[in-house]
């Protein structure tokens, strides 16, 4: 099963980052052989639309290698509304900045895109560096999404000629140290950690030979955490090329506010460039 | 009035007392698989007017007096000892966990609550001298409080039960945690609201008022410090010295928490444990903490606490038969019946929702703070007290063993539960597709299933990637929509099959495993659990001598 990105595009505007953005994009497109749309939120007027034909002229770009999508309105929620009416398989961003607790209230256009963009979501963290996806994380769950994640990440590590695959697996047991308030008993305690240690990672296991991926090694990582918080630390500490993680979109709710959502704290600060799997 | 030195050594030594015999009677609860709880509060009771203050009145006045400033600040300890334990104990409630289990657990632990304050409400307000009302004005607290004090888990002894019969991190495992989380959550609140309607006389602020000021901690709490909490926690445990900066950061909040609903007229446990739901919640927070919190708070804090139940009242002077009777039999009818109708309506079968009920039906702390308050106020008499105590400790002495006899009727997780002699067959079959044909026929007439159509799924999973493993073992499988619960059929055939395993043995023990299609994890558990029998070549080599499908059941269950 081989899973292509058909259509691809990017969000962008005049910044260096974009230009920067724009090569990656003729990256990813290259490695899949998708098509490439260029989206561009703001007011049209003669003289933007020289100034952007100019702009991807200078990066190389022929008018027939791309699909323009021009829009106005409010940036997230426009470029999330291309997507689904241009069927586009995977939107490329550039990362939002370091977040503030202000920020995390009010929201920001690529926090917003990375909970609601319809499409699979690949954001490069800031700055970008131009080279090819050989050290690859992806992150699993037990589930369609998880599977579909993997595979893609096969696929990229297999097209950039990556040898090591690192599938990453949190899980965590809710209300666990509850027991050490009855008997503090350490030892059963550890014990059971390191047994349900162990049953993940057995899981862990089938879940990658159920998946079939032949011609690459992957290395498994089971870790105890929760809200991907001891995950993202240990990306972090890796600094991998891309983190794939699979995340259905969440609509929002009266509890989102109370409760985090798994991936917000990857969301926060970039551990690398991270490619989001719906 | 301060301490003399005289008081400062009676305080010193009835702690040590009380810690030394906590210890000693809670290590041997835990040798019998029991929980420590019942014997650090069996300690206290012995301690007592129960025990010691009968056999040697002078001991037990000289150790625990009964008024004075060594007795304040005794109690000043316990309480102190009472929020410390109720801070962790919201650090355990997970939010995340009561909502992804939500609609199921919520049933659960709804029904779980209302049917047994229903029991317990109605009983105390048509029988009130029955329960020993102390006054009658306050009929309608009264029955609140019963009704309340039989409705919530507890949830350390639950997870401790869950965690020694081994069903902690299953799917009913699960229902039952989140239950009892949710079951502590609306517990407290009731409970809260209750106390303002009692409304103690030294509360500045009328029952509206305290709602207010309730609603507005829990609101400014969880929308806005709880995202602050958790980055300070981060800051902290990353640049402060570890772990006395974090113990104390948590701490502080907690006990300023604490401080608060005291303050506004409600016990000061609700802020500390509202205030640990919110620390519990940080994702930042390590695990290490947790533990050694947790440690320092349950072996120095709780013990004090549990003792000191006993150290007030005398338990035999004031046990009523009756009342006790009534309070035992509404708590566990109540409580086991609503989680099992719960769980009922949420579709769960009558198996699990027998084990989720008798799993609820532990009760503890909760019941013998609000009882100790209620006591206080002069709501409720001894008898009731006692009765609610040794309520306590029978549910949570009788959970394990009733949740056993319903778990040996099933262990749905477990694969030896689905190995069985009925679905084993010694073959013949010479080639991959007989075998699986053959396995697909049993299990198809075993689940009332189209054979051909399962045949058909099974060989398209086999012709993606093939099932061979190794040492003999060939494992076919597939996900099936058709299909409620895990089948399993096993084939014997010595000649061995080529399966094209990864050590090239021939397949001898076939294993075919159909899972319901929604189901990813369990079918990952149980494929992980078969492919852990097959690790030692010399044991299922041995296995391969039996002709007698009993004695091969027998042998793989033991692998």
């Amino acid at each position: 099963m081989e899973l292509i990105f058909q259509k691809i595009a990017l969000a962008f505007n005049f910044t260096p980052t974009s230009r920067a953005l724009l090569q990656e994009a003729r990256h990813i497109q290259q490695l899949f052989s998708s098509k490439l749309a260029l989206i561009h939120i703001g007011k049209y007027d003669d003289e933007t639309r020289e100034r952007l034909d100019n702009f991807l002229k200078e990066v190389g770009l022929q008018p027939s290698d791309y699909q323009l999508i021009w829009r106005d309105g409010d940036a997230a929620t426009e470029i999330i509304k291309a997507c689904s009416e241009n069927e586009i398989d995977l939107l490329l961003a550039g990362a939002l900045e370091k977040e503030n607790i202000i920020k995390f209230y009010i929201g920001s256009v690529a926090r917003k895109l990375m909970k609601y963009s319809p499409c699979s979501i690949m954001i490069f963290k800031i700055p970008i560096v131009e080279k090819p996806f050989k050290k690859i994380f992806v992150s699993i769950e037990y589930s369609t999404i998880g599977e579909k994640a993997l595979q893609i990440a096969y696929q990229i590590a297999l097209k950039e000629g990556a040898t090591l695959l690192t599938v990453v697996r949190e899980f965590y047991i809710p209300g666990l140290t509850a027991i050490l308030q009855d008997s503090g008993v350490v030892g059963q305690f550890d014990e059971m950690r390191e047994k349900a240690k162990k049953d993940e990672e057995e899981k862990t296991r089938v879940f990658i030979n159920e998946q079939n991926l032949r011609g690459i090694n992957v290395d498994i990582r089971c870790l105890y955490g929760k809200e991907k918080y001891v995950e993202r630390n240990f990306v972090d500490e890796s600094s991998p090329d891309l983190y794939i993680i699979p995340s259905k979109i969440k609509r929002p709710s009266l509890f989102e506010r109370f409760i985090p959502m798994e991936t917000e704290h990857v969301f926060e600060d970039l551990p690398s460039n991270i490619l989001i799997v719906r | 009035m301060g301490l003399t030195s005289h008081d400062i050594v009676i305080l010193l030594l009835s702690i040590a007392v009380m810690l030394f015999a906590a210890k000693i009677f809670g290590e041997i609860f835990t040798k019998f698989k029991q929980p420590a709880v019942i014997g650090e509060i069996l300690a206290g009771i012995i301690l007592g007017p129960t025990v010691l203050g009968t056999i040697s009145p002078d001991i037990f006045n000289f150790l625990f007096p009964q008024t004075g400033p060594t007795n304040s600040a005794l109690t000043g300890l316990t309480n102190i000892s009472v929020v410390l334990l109720l801070l962790i104990s919201g650090m355990e409630v997970d939010l995340n966990v009561v909502l992804k289990n939500s609609s199921k657990a919520l049933a659960i632990s709804s029904f779980g609550i209302i049917i047994p304050f229903a029991f317990g409400f109605l009983t105390a307000w048509f029988f009130p001298f029955t329960l020993g009302i102390g006054d009658i004005n306050l009929k309608l607290v009264f029955a609140l409080f019963i009704g309340t004090a039989l409705s919530i888990s507890a949830l350390p002894v639950i997870a401790k039960t869950l965690m020694d019969l081994n069903i902690y991190k299953t799917d009913v495992g699960m229902m039952i945690i989140a239950s009892a989380m949710i079951n502590d959550l609306i517990g407290w609140l009731v409970f809260s609201i209750i106390l303002g309607m009692m409304g103690t006389s030294e509360s500045h602020f009328n029952f509206i008022q305290i709602l207010l000021f309730i609603i507005a901690f829990f609101v400014i709490l969880f929308v806005f410090l709880r995202r602050i909490i958790d980055q300070a926690i981060n800051y902290i445990q990353e640049r402060w010295s570890f772990p006395g900066s974090i113990l104390n950061f948590i701490l502080v909040l907690g006990i300023a928490g604490a401080a608060y609903t005291q303050y506004i007229g409600i016990h000061a446990v609700l802020g500390a444990f509202l205030v640990g739901i919110a620390i519990g919640e940080s994702a930042s927070l390590s695990e290490r903490v947790r533990e050694i919190l947790n440690q320092f708070v349950s072996n120095i804090f709780a013990p004090l606490f549990f003792v000191s139940i006993g150290l007030g009242v005398n338990f035999i002077a004031n046990f009523d038969i009756l009342i006790v009777v009534i309070i035992l039999i509404i708590s566990i009818l109540g409580k086991v019946l609503g989680s099992y109708f719960g769980a009922r309506i949420s579709r769960v079968d009558s198996t699990d929702s027998a084990i989720i009920g008798f799993g609820l039906n532990s009760r503890g702390t909760m019941e013998i703070i609000l009882g100790l308050l209620a006591l206080q106020v002069g709501i409720i008499t001894n008898q009731v007290f006692v009765a609610l105590v040794l309520m306590a400790l029978i549910t949570s002495l009788v959970s394990a063993p009733l949740m056993n006899i319903m778990l040996s009727r099933r262990r749905l997780s477990d694969i030896n539960s689905l190995i069985n002699k009925k679905y084993i067959k010694i073959t013949d079959a010479a080639t991959k597709e007989e075998v699986i044909d053959e396995l697909c026929e049993i299990v198809a007439k075993a689940q009332k299933l189209d054979k051909n159509e399962l045949k058909q799924l099974v060989l398209e999973r086999e012709n993606k990637l093939n099932t061979g493993i190794a040492n003999y073992l060939a494992l076919p499988h597939c996900r099936y929509n058709k299909l409620q619960k895990p089948a399993l059929a096993i084939a014997v055939n010595k000649n061995g099959i080529d399966f094209n395993t990864a050590d090239n043995t021939p397949a001898k023990f076939i294993f075919l495993l159909i899972t319901p299609e929604n189901k990813n994890e369990l079918q990952l558990q149980l494929l992980a659990n078969i492919v852990r029998k097959f690790q030692n070549r010399d044991a299922i080599e041995s296995i391969l001598q039996y002709e007698d499908v009993s004695k091969i059941e027998a042998e793989l269950i033991k692998l």
